[in-house]
């Protein structure tokens, strides 16, 4: 049986590649479709995946699996906490302190809100992935200083050193009855692309004691970043964390945060794969067509095949092969065209602003090609393939000696 | 060893309806020369086409060692000329992707012959040929001669008993041609082949121990 299929395979491949058929005639450009259809669908989706993962990727980075926020009153001791949250799941890995505040920043005579986050910096280095999302300066722990997102220094037209005003109202969430204005000035550290859109446009960090010190909440907490083993179960055990906590706390984890638009990239890959698919289809049948013209001129060959004693179901086994070989040639080329496309995509990324950050929530896509898209998409391109060249095959195969030989 | 009883072949091209066999009978003993000689369109080739079972007749029955070949189906009658018939045609008809070794090869590797095997046979062939400088030459590397040649050798492979030619030196030269009708009858000696062969070339039809002549779709004499 292997054999036997060794030899068709051998036998379809000396009659496919031959120079009147790899350089003449419209086999090349049906071939080429195929290349640039499976390029497309390479480029695409790498770019949906790329999306979908850099999106995740900030998510984590700047907010970390799980954030648990308490509501109402702050947190008076973290020892305390920290213990009741690590004893929930063994896969709670490690926790880090933090706190927020809704403030308003001036400098250079402009004015907007932001979010400042206090927390320690080196504490969450190990839950945080902040420093490899640095652009200018560094995180450096030095008082007074903060690190800002480059939508917002953009704006501001701020650099490493420059000095900002952050001013945080007194009234809430911290006392109720208390209601005053508190500002203080401080020193540009790092300017950090967080990766998403509002993110740089808003997100203010600072240290944990400057930024106690500006809100005058003492030595007390808003919640907690939460590291676990496994970021893909974030959601599962967020509510367990929930369920555990009671409503006392809201739990958050990455992909709830933006779960429609995740949901929303999902589908869409889907939606995308099949439109650009449609190109495949269409390659497929060029090809088809142009197999119907290379049966053609094989008829005596066909002829010659069937009175050495080939069977029609031979016949037909080695012009599907052929297909069989476009199709995965095809595939191999169009990954590496569209792995070129991709490397292109990312190089004019850095050139020019492709994506408006306030449309897609992040600015920058990093392009991912994954095994299983490859997969798909070959498994795909050799069906379409197959299907199409199973017709042309069919119909060689039921020709008969007589009418192959008057081919003369 | 062949019986050719009442055969009858129609083409029905449109409106207009082509006989091309009216009834014929025949009879071919194993080891016989055979020649059929005719003018052109009498039929000859269509009833070699139906001998070596490339063509089912319309009508009538041809019966090899008793057994009545037109009842087989297609695919038990792609085994049996494989085993059993070899075919060498005007033109030589090998595969042009093909070294010469490679389309002598051929019918052994249809049949699933072992590779090794297979092809130590199609060099001995091409050696007995006067082709052993030739096996690694593509059809278009090759003269008339050389490629009527390979086209026997990829007819003996299988080590036929019997060997259907249609009008095997038609396209070649004077010198080609003899060489080539010696060849037939040299093989058919050593092998002690059944040779049957279409030709309107007389000097070679004198040649057989049989000859049928073929006028309008009739076998008229023999």
């Amino acid at each position: 049986m292997f054999k036997d299929l060794k030899f068709k395979f051998w036998l379809s491949g000396r009659l496919l590649f031959n120079k009147q058929i790899l350089f003449g005639g419209s086999a090349p450009l049906s071939f080429l479709g195929l290349v640039l259809g499976v390029a497309a669908l390479v480029a695409s989706m790498s770019v949906m995946r790329g999306f979908e993962s850099s999106l995740k990727q900030a998510m984590i980075d700047v907010t970390s699996d799980i954030q648990i926020i308490k509501k109402g009153k702050l947190i008076e001791s973290w020892d305390e906490f920290s213990a009741e949250i690590q004893k929930i799941d063994p896969s709670i890995q490690k926790l880090a302190k933090f706190a927020y505040t809704e403030a308003v920043i001036a400098s250079k005579g402009k004015v907007s809100g932001v979010l400042i986050q206090g927390f320690d910096f080196e504490q969450v280095g190990e839950i945080l992935n902040l420093n490899s999302r640095v652009r200018e300066g560094s995180l450096n722990s030095a008082p007074g200083t903060v690190a800002i997102g480059q939508g917002l220094a953009k704006r501001y037209s701020l650099k490493v050193g420059d000095e900002v005003y952050l001013a945080v109202s007194l009234a809430t969430p911290f006392e109720d009855d208390n209601f005053k204005r508190q500002a203080q000035a401080f020193k540009i550290a790092a300017i950090l692309d967080f990766g998403k859109n509002d993110w740089n446009e808003r997100l203010v960090l600072s240290h944990l004691p400057d930024f106690q010190a500006l809100t005058q909440i003492g030595d007390r907490y808003t919640g907690a970043f939460v590291k676990i083993t496994d970021s893909e179960k974030a959601p599962e055990l967020s509510h367990k964390i929930e369920n555990e906590l009671g409503s006392r706390y809201a739990v958050l984890n990455w992909y709830e945060v933006n779960k429609n638009l995740f949901k929303a990239v999902k589908y869409e890959s889907v939606v995308i794969f099949f439109v650009v698919f449609l190109i495949v289809v269409v390659a497929a049948f060029n090809i088809s067509s142009t197999l119907y013209v290379l049966i053609r001129q094989r008829y005596q060959d066909i002829a010659i095949l069937k009175a050495l004693g080939s069977t029609q179901r031979n016949i037909q086994i080695i012009f599907v092969l052929q297909g069989l070989f476009v199709a995965t040639l095809g595939c191999l080329c169009g990954f590496f065209v569209g792995y070129l496309l991709s490397q292109g995509f990312m190089f004019l990324q850095s050139q020019y602003t492709l994506i408006s950050g306030s449309v897609y929530k992040i600015d920058r896509i990093d392009i991912r090609l994954s095994w299983i898209d490859f997969f798909f998409i070959f498994i795909a391109t050799t069906t379409a393939c197959l299907l199409a060249t199973y017709p042309p095959a069919r119909k060689g195969s039921r020709l008969t000696v007589v009418e192959g030989l008057r081919e003369d | 060893m062949i019986q050719v009883q009442g055969l009858t072949k129609n083409y029905i091209t449109g409106a207009s309806h082509v006989s091309v066999l009216r009834g014929v009978d025949l009879n071919i003993q194993a080891g016989e020369a055979v020649c059929l000689l005719g003018s052109s369109g009498a039929g000859k080739s269509t009833l070699l086409q139906i001998l070596g079972t490339l063509d089912r007749p319309t009508e009538g029955q041809v019966l090899f060692e008793g057994a009545s070949l037109f009842e087989k189906s297609d695919d038990e009658l792609a085994l049996f000329r494989n085993e059993t018939m070899g075919f060498v045609f005007q033109f030589h008809h090998l595969i042009h992707e093909l070294s010469a070794l490679e389309n002598v090869m051929l019918p052994g590797l249809l049949a699933k012959q072992p590779k090794e095997e297979t092809k130590q046979k199609a060099l001995e062939w091409l050696e007995f040929m006067g082709l052993r400088d030739r096996v690694d030459h593509y059809p278009n590397q090759l003269s008339g001669g050389e490629l009527q040649r390979v086209a026997i050798a990829r007819a003996l492979i299988r080590n036929p008993r019997i060997l259907l030619a249609d009008e095997p030196t038609g396209n070649l030269d004077s010198e080609n041609s003899a060489k080539i009708q010696g060849l037939f009858f040299e093989l058919q000696k050593k092998l002690g082949l059944t040779l049957i062969v279409v030709t309107h070339d007389l000097q070679f039809a004198q040649a057989f121990s049989k000859i049928y002549r073929m006028k309008d779709g009739y076998l008229t004499s023999n």
